[in-house]
C-alpha cells in the first residue's frame, strides 16, 4: 500500500518538476528582451563612460590554413600593446570556417570580427544587419578610407545594393601574384627540335608531332575537372559563366558566343587525336601529380610553384635525367583572342575581406584596430613581422628569418602565415611587393617577362556587380539549369559524344532556358555600376 | 585409430574465396596508409607506392609526433569518448531498465516521446541556440549531453533487458531486494553482452565524431582528433580561393599525404586494440532481439 503511494508521490513531483523546468527553459531571461542593438549601444556608452582603453576581449573568426593555435600570434601582442585588446582568434580551415560562418549568421551568433568573410555574403547578410556598415565610420577611419577611395571602380564595386559597404577588403599594392600559368615539357620541345608554341594550334602541332615519337604521352592534362574552363577560359576570351567581356565593355554569358565554341572544338580535335589527357575530366591533384613526375603529361595549366616541385621529385626518383624539364611559357592566343593574357590574383582581396559583427559590445575599439592595419608600421608588421626577429633586410628588399619556412629558407621549420598570423593573407590588410622572390629562379625571371609582356587578367578586370535580393535568386534560380547543361555538354562535345554541328542548338537550348535574361540581368546591374561609378565623387 | 579429417563442400570453398576477396578489399586501403605513412615523398607524388612502403621513413610519424597540438587533440578524443560512452551507458541502461518494467507507470507515453526523438528533431539551429543558451557551448558537455541516449540503443538494450526472466526479479523480492537492488545486481551483470555492444557503437561513435564538435567549440585546444584529421585531409583536397591565392603567393604547400596518413595510423590504433577484448561480447550482442520465441 505504502509504495502504492510512494510510486505517485514521486511521479506527480516528477511531473512538477518537468512542467517547471519546462516552463523556466522556454521564458525568456530579462536580458533577452532588450534588442541586441540596444544591449550593445547601452555598453559602448559605458565603456566611453569609464576609462578609455580599458582591456576589452575581441573575438577573431579566422580562417588558417592549418591547425595551429594562436598562442605565437604577433597581433595578440601588438593589440594588447596598442590597444589594450586581448584578441582571441577562433582559428577553423576552410571548410570549418565556411560551415561555421552559415551556422553563426543564420543564429546570429557571428563573432566581434569575421576574417574572411567573401564579399559577396557581405553583401548579402549587411544591409539585413548583420554586418557593420565600415563607410558610415570612414570619420574614425582615415586609413582605410585613403585606400577605400584611391580607386572610384574599386569602391563601387564594393557597395552593397543599399550603396553601404559592409566588409573591409585586402589590398595588395604594387604586387601581381600569377594564379594558373601555362607550362610545357621544354626537354620535350627541345629534343624533337620544335619551336615554342605560341598559339592553341601550334601547341596542336607540337603535341602531335611528340605523340608520334612517344606514344605512352598524355598530352594536356589537368586537375581542375571541369572548372579547367576558369583557366583556359581567358585564353579565348570566354568564361565557363557569365563574365566581362573588355573589349566589348558588356556582360556575356560565355558558352553564347564565339571564344567557347573555338576552344570546345580545339579540345575536341585534341581529344580525337588522343593528344588531351583521357583523364582531363576527373583526375584527382594526386593523379595529376603523378603525370606531371612521370613524364606522361606534356603541357598543363597550373601554379607556377608546381613546375619546380615537379622538376625537383622526378629528379629524386631518376638522378641520371639531367634534361626533364618542366618551363613556364608565354600564354597561348587564339584565333578569338590575339591578346596574350594570363590569370593574376585578385589586387583587392574581396574574397578575404573582414566583417565587423553588429553584435559586437567593442565596436570602437575595432573601428581603431581596422585603421591601424591600414598604416604602413601595420603593413610591415603583419606583413614580415619584427625586423631581425622574423624577417631580415636584403638590399632593399626583406626576406623571412632563416628559421621560418620560405623557398629561400630550406631548413625553416616555422610557418609565418599560419603559426605567427603574418603573412597571412586573411589577415593582413595590406601586402606590398617588397620582398626577395618565395619562387625558384626560373619562375621568378618568367613571371618577371610576364609582368612586361603579358595583358594581367585580374578576374572580370576587377568589376563586382551587386545585386538585388530579387536578382540574386533569378540568377541562382537560372544558374541550376544553366550549370548543369553547360557542364554536361562541354564534356560531350569535346569527347566526341555530341557533334559540334550541334552548337548552334546547345546555344538555343540555353537561351530557352534564361541565359539571355541573365544576360540582361548582368547587363542592367552593369549599368547601375556605372551609374554608382559616375556618382561617386 | 583412424584420423577423421573435416569434409570441405563446395559452399566452405566459395565462401572462403568470398571472404578472402572481401578481406583483401577491406584491408587494401589500411595497409595502402601504413604503405604511405612510411615512404617518402618523391614515391607517393609518382604514386609509386602501393602496400610496400617505398624510401622506408619514419619522417612522417616523427613530425606527427612531435606536434603538440595532436597530442591535446588525441587526449581530447580520449577524454571524450570515456566521458561521454559513460554518460551514454548510464543513462541508456536505466533508461532501458525502467521502460523494460511493465509495473512502470506512464510506460507507453515515456516509450512514445522517447521514440519519437527518432523521427523528429529541433534542427541544427535551435540546437546550437540552445546549447549556447544552456551554457554548454565550448565546453566537453555540449558534445556529451545531447546525445546522451540513442533512442535505438536504448530499445535494443530494452529489449534484452525485457527477454531476462521475471521469477529472477521476484526471487530478489521475496529475499527482500528493492527494483535499484535489481537494477544493479542483477540486471546490469545479467546484461554484459548487449552492454558491451552498444558500449562499443558509443565509443566509435564518440571517437569518429567531428560534427558537433566542430559546431560547438570555439577553442582550437578543445578540438578532437578527428577534426584535425579531416582539417588534414580536406585541406589537400578542397581547393577553394583561399587555397588559390596561398599558391599564386608561393606559401606553404598543404599537408603531405604521408603526414596525414601516419596521423590516420596513429588515430587508428587505440579503437583497433578496443576490438578484440570485447569481441566475445560483441558476437553475442549482435544476435540480440534477432530471434523470438
Amino acid at each position: 500500500m505504502n509504495n502504492k503511494y510512494w510510486r505517485k508521490g514521486l511521479s506527480i513531483g516528477l511531473a512538477v518538476a518537468l512542467m517547471a523546468g519546462t516552463l523556466v527553459g522556454c521564458g525568456e531571461k530579462k536580458d533577452q528582451k532588450q534588442p541586441a542593438s540596444e544591449v550593445k549601444q547601452e555598453e559602448t556608452k559605458v565603456e566611453q563612460k569609464t576609462e578609455e582603453k580599458a582591456p576589452v576581449e575581441i573575438e577573431f573568426m579566422l580562417l588558417n590554413n592549418k591547425g595551429t593555435d594562436d598562442k605565437q600570434f604577433l597581433a595578440k601582442k601588438i593589440f594588447k600593446d596598442k590597444f589594450n585588446v586581448d584578441a582571441k582568434f577562433l582559428l577553423n580551415t576552410k571548410d570549418a570556417h565556411s560551415e561555421k560562418l552559415k551556422l553563426l549568421i543564420a543564429s546570429n551568433q557571428l563573432p566581434d570580427v569575421v576574417c574572411p568573410i567573401i564579399d559577396e555574403n557581405a553583401k548579402d547578410i549587411g544591409p539585413k544587419g548583420a554586418l557593420v556598415p565600415v563607410d558610415e565610420h570612414f570619420d574614425k577611419m582615415p586609413n582605410f578610407e585613403k585606400y577605400m577611395k584611391e580607386d572610384k571602380a574599386v569602391y563601387t564595386s564594393c557597395m552593397a545594393s543599399d550603396e553601404h559597404i559592409y566588409f573591409i577588403p585586402r589590398f595588395a599594392t604594387d604586387s601581381v601574384n600569377f594564379k594558373q600559368v601555362p607550362m610545357i615539357r621544354k626537354d620535350l620541345v627541345e629534343k624533337y627540335n620544335l619551336s615554342m608554341p605560341e598559339t592553341f594550334d601550334d601547341l596542336y602541332d607540337v603535341l602531335k608531332t611528340i605523340k608520334k615519337e612517344e606514344p605512352s604521352i598524355a598530352g594536356v592534362i589537368n586537375r581542375n575537372k571541369i572548372n579547367f574552363l576558369n583557366t583556359f577560359g581567358p585564353y579565348y576570351n570566354t568564361d565557363v559563366g557569365m563574365y566581362y567581356n573588355k573589349e566589348k565593355d558588356a556582360w556575356e554569358f560565355g558558352p553564347l558566343h564565339e571564344g567557347y565554341k573555338e576552344l570546345l572544338t580545339t579540345m575536341n580535335k585534341m581529344w580525337k587525336d588522343e593528344l588531351l589527357d583521357q583523364d582531363f575530366f576527373t583526375a584527382s591533384t594526386q593523379q595529376w601529380e603523378e603525370k606531371m613526375v612521370n613524364g606522361a603529361g606534356v603541357f598543363t595549366v597550373d601554379y607556377g610553384v608546381r613546375a619546380t616541385n615537379a622538376n625537383e621529385a622526378y629528379k629524386k626518383l631518376h638522378p641520371e635525367d639531367k634534361d626533364f624539364n618542366w618551363d613556364l611559357m608565354m600564354p597561348l592566343t587564339t584565333n578569338t583572342n590575339k591578346t596574350k593574357r594570363l590569370n593574376v590574383a585578385q589586387s583587392v582581396g574581396t574574397f578575404t575581406s573582414w566583417g565587423i559583427s553588429t553584435n559586437t559590445k567593442h565596436l570602437d575599439r575595432i573601428l581603431e584596430i581596422v585603421d591601424y592595419m591600414f598604416t604602413d608600421e601595420a603593413t610591415t608588421l603583419f606583413q614580415w613581422g619584427e625586423k631581425d626577429v622574423t624577417y631580415i633586410e636584403d638590399g632593399d628588399k626583406k626576406k623571412f628569418a632563416s628559421n621560418i619556412k620560405a623557398s629561400y629558407n630550406p631548413e625553416g621549420t616555422i610557418e609565418a602565415d599560419n603559426e605567427l598570423g603574418i603573412n597571412n593573407l586573411n589577415f593582413m590588410r595590406v601586402s606590398k611587393d617588397d620582398g626577395v622572390t618565395m619562387f625558384a629562379q626560373p619562375v621568378a625571371d618568367m613571371f618577371e617577362q610576364y609582368k612586361k609582356d603579358v595583358e594581367l587578367y585580374e578576374n572580370n578586370y576587377k568589376i563586382n556587380l551587386t545585386f538585388t535580393e530579387e536578382q540574386q535568386e533569378k540568377i541562382n534560380n537560372l544558374n541550376v539549369n544553366l550549370n548543369t547543361m553547360v557542364t554536361e555538354m562541354t564534356v560531350k562535345f569535346i569527347t566526341g559524344e555530341k557533334s559540334l554541328e550541334e552548337m548552334d542548338q546547345f546555344i538555343q537550348d540555353l537561351e530557352k532556358n534564361g541565359a539571355k535574361e541573365l544576360e540582361e540581368i548582368y547587363t542592367t546591374s552593369y549599368k547601375d555600376y556605372q551609374q554608382k561609378l559616375s556618382n561617386i565623387k | 585409430m583412424t584420423k577423421t579429417y573435416k569434409k570441405f563442400n563446395a559452399f566452405d570453398i566459395i565462401n572462403t574465396l568470398l571472404m578472402t576477396i572481401i578481406i583483401c578489399i577491406t584491408l587494401y586501403p589500411l595497409l595502402y596508409v601504413v604503405a604511405i605513412s612510411f615512404s617518402s615523398s618523391e614515391f607517393v607524388q609518382a604514386n609509386m607506392v602501393k602496400i610496400i612502403p617505398k624510401g622506408f621513413n619514419f619522417g612522417a610519424y616523427a613530425e606527427v609526433m612531435g606536434n603538440e597540438f595532436f597530442w591535446t587533440a588525441y587526449k581530447n578524443t580520449i577524454l571524450y569518448t570515456v566521458v561521454g560512452t559513460s554518460i551514454n551507458l548510464v543513462f541508456t541502461c536505466t533508461l532501458a531498465f525502467c521502460l523494460s518494467r511493465k509495473e512502470l507507470i506512464f510506460r507507453d507515453a515515456i516509450s512514445i516521446l522517447v521514440v519519437l526523438t527518432m523521427f523528429f528533431s529541433g534542427g541544427l539551429i535551435p540546437n546550437f541556440l540552445l546549447i549556447k543558451w544552456l551554457g554548454m557551448y565550448n565546453t566537453i558537455w555540449a558534445i556529451v549531453i545531447p546525445g546522451a541516449i540513442s533512442t535505438y540503443n536504448m530499445i535494443i538494450v530494452r529489449t534484452y533487458m525485457q527477454g531476462l526472466p521475471e521469477e529472477i526479479f521476484e526471487s530478489v523480492r521475496i529475499d527482500g531486494g528493492n527494483d535499484l537492488q535489481i537494477y544493479l545486481k542483477i540486471v546490469l551483470p545479467l546484461s554484459k553482452p548487449v552492454i558491451a555492444t552498444i558500449g562499443l557503437f558509443y565509443a566509435v561513435g564518440h571517437w569518429n565524431s567531428y560534427f558537433a564538435p566542430m559546431i560547438y567549440f570555439k577553442d582550437r585546444a578543445l578540438y578532437p582528433l578527428q577534426i584535425i584529421l579531416r582539417e588534414m585531409i580536406v585541406e589537400q583536397t578542397f581547393q577553394d580561393m583561399a587555397g588559390d591565392l596561398a599558391e599564386a603567393f608561393g606559401q606553404s604547400p598543404p599537408t603531405s599525404e604521408m603526414l596525414i596518413s601516419s596521423s590516420i595510423v596513429i588515430a587508428l590504433i587505440p579503437i583497433l586494440c578496443v576490438y578484440p577484448f570485447i569481441q566475445k561480447y560483441f558476437v553475442k550482442g549482435v544476435m540480440i532481439g534477432s530471434l523470438k520465441g
